[in-house]
C-alpha cells in the first residue's frame, strides 16, 4: 500500500472514531518513528517507551489528527516533542546506563558483524544528535533528503548540510577504529 | 560522481554492516494495547472546545489579576486618602454636566460608582474661610489675654489679603 492510500485509510478511521486506526497508524509509522527515536535517544528501551507515549498522545489528539493538513508532519511533531521532553526529564540518569541493549544490530548474524555493529553504534553515538538523526534516516530507512526535510520540518539545504557534516565526522571516527 | 559523494557512499556501505532493530511483536502488542485502552477511556479532544477553554481560562486569569490590582491599589492608597482634608473631597461630578461624553450611559455609571475625589475651587475656598475663622477666633482670644501680637494682624495671612486671590 502506498503512503497516500495509507494516510487516507488512517484519516477515514479517525473520522469514524474507529480504534482500528491504531493498527493502521502502527503499520504506517512505527518503523520510521522507532528508527528516529533510536537515533535521537541512542537507546532501544528508551525509544520503545517514547514510542508508546507517542501512540497514547496520538490517540488523545485523534480529532486533530483527522483534520491535520499533513499527517506525517503532525505525527513527527508529536514524536519530536515527546523525545525532547523525555531527554529533558531523564538527562541525569541516562548517563548512568552502561548495560543497555544495543540499538544497532548486525546485518549478518556473525561475530564479526556484531563487533562491527558495536563499533558503528559507538561512532554514531559520538555524532551530534541532529546529524545522527539524519544519517540514520538516510542510511537505515532509505529516506530521501526531501522526505527527511518534511519529516523533521527542516529545509532541504539544512538536511543536506547536516548529513554532509555528519558523514565527514563519521569518516574520521570510523578511520580511527579501522572500519 | 563527485569524490565527496563517492566517499559518503562508501561510509553508507560501511554503516550497512549493521541495521536498526525493527519493532518487535511484543512492542506492538504493548503499544497498541495502551493506545486502545486510551481510546476507550479518554474521549477525544474536540477541536472547537480547546479555544473556548483557553478563552475561559484567560478571562478568569484577567479577572483575578484586575481584582487583585484593584484591591492592592485601594489598600495602598487608603491611609493617604484618610489623612486628606475633607475640603479636598467632593461629590462625583454630575453626569448631566457632561452630555458630550461618548458612550455616556456607561461612563455615567462608572462616574457614579467610582466616587473618585477631585479638586474643586469653591470647596477649597470654603475650607480656607473656615480655617481663617478659627484662627481669627484664636487670635481674638490671645488679644483678650494680652499674649498675642500687637494690633489685629493675623500671624498667618497678611492684613487685607483676599482669600479669593489665592484660588
Amino acid at each position: 500500500m502506498d503512503k497516500r492510500a495509507a494516510e487516507e485509510l488512517i484519516r477515514a478511521a479517525l473520522r469514524r472514531d474507529d480504534p482500528a486506526a491504531c493498527e493502521l497508524l502502527w503499520d504506517r509509522y512505527a518503523g520510521e518513528l522507532l528508527a528516529r527515536l533510536q537515533a535521537v535517544l541512542c537507546s532501544r528501551h528508551d525509544a520503545e517507551d517514547v514510542l508508546q507515549t507517542i501512540f497514547v498522545r496520538i490517540v488523545r489528539k485523534r480529532r486533530y489528527l483527522a483534520a491535520a493538513r499533513c499527517l506525517d508532519a503532525y505525527i513527527h511533531q508529536i514524536a519530536r516533542n515527546e523525545a525532547t521532553s523525555f531527554l529533558r526529564r531523564h538527562r541525569r540518569e541516562r548517563f548512568l546506563e552502561s548495560d543497555a541493549p544495543p540499538w544497532l544490530i548486525p546485518a549478518e548474524p556473525a561475530d564479526t558483524g556484531r563487533e562491527a555493529a558495536e563499533a558503528l553504534q559507538a561512532a554514531l553515538t559520538r555524532l551530534p544528535s541532529r546529524q545522527r538523526e539524519i544519517v540514520v534516516l538516510k542510511t537505515y530507512q532509505d529516506k530521501t533528503f526531501r522526505e527527511i526535510a518534511q519529516m523533521l520540518d527542516l529545509s532541504l539545504n539544512t538536511v543536506a548540510s547536516r548529513y554532509r557534516y555528519g558523514m565527514e565526522k563519521l569518516r574520521a571516527l570510523l578511520k580511527d577504529v579501522g572500519l | 560522481m563527485r569524490p565527496a559523494n563517492r566517499q559518503f557512499d562508501e561510509i553508507e556501505q560501511c554503516l550497512k554492516q549493521a541495521r536498526l532493530a525493527p519493532p518487535s511483536d511484543e512492542l506492538k502488542a504493548r503499544v497498541l494495547g495502551s493506545a486502545r485502552e486510551t481510546w476507550a477511556s479518554a474521549p477525544a479532544d474536540i477541536p472547537w472546545r480547546i479555544p473556548l477553554r483557553h478563552l475561559a481560562i484567560s478571562a478568569a486569569a484577567a479577572v483575578v489579576i484586575v481584582s487583585s490590582a484593584n484591591y492592592f491599589s485601594t489598600a495602598a492608597v487608603a491611609p493617604w486618602q484618610a489623612s486628606r482634608p475633607v475640603a479636598l473631597r467632593m461629590e462625583a461630578a454630575h453626569s448631566e454636566d457632561m452630555p458630550e461624553v461618548p458612550y455616556s450611559p456607561f461612563v455615567r455609571h462608572l462616574i457614579a460608582t467610582s466616587g473618585a475625589p477631585a479638586h474643586d475651587a469653591s470647596v477649597l475656598l470654603d475650607y480656607f474661610q473656615s480655617v481663617r475663622k478659627t484662627l481669627d477666633g484664636a487670635e481674638q482670644d490671645d488679644a483678650a489675654d494680652g499674649s498675642g501680637p500687637s494690633g489685629q494682624e493675623s500671624r498667618l495671612l497678611p492684613a487685607g489679603a483676599k482669600i479669593d486671590s489665592y484660588v
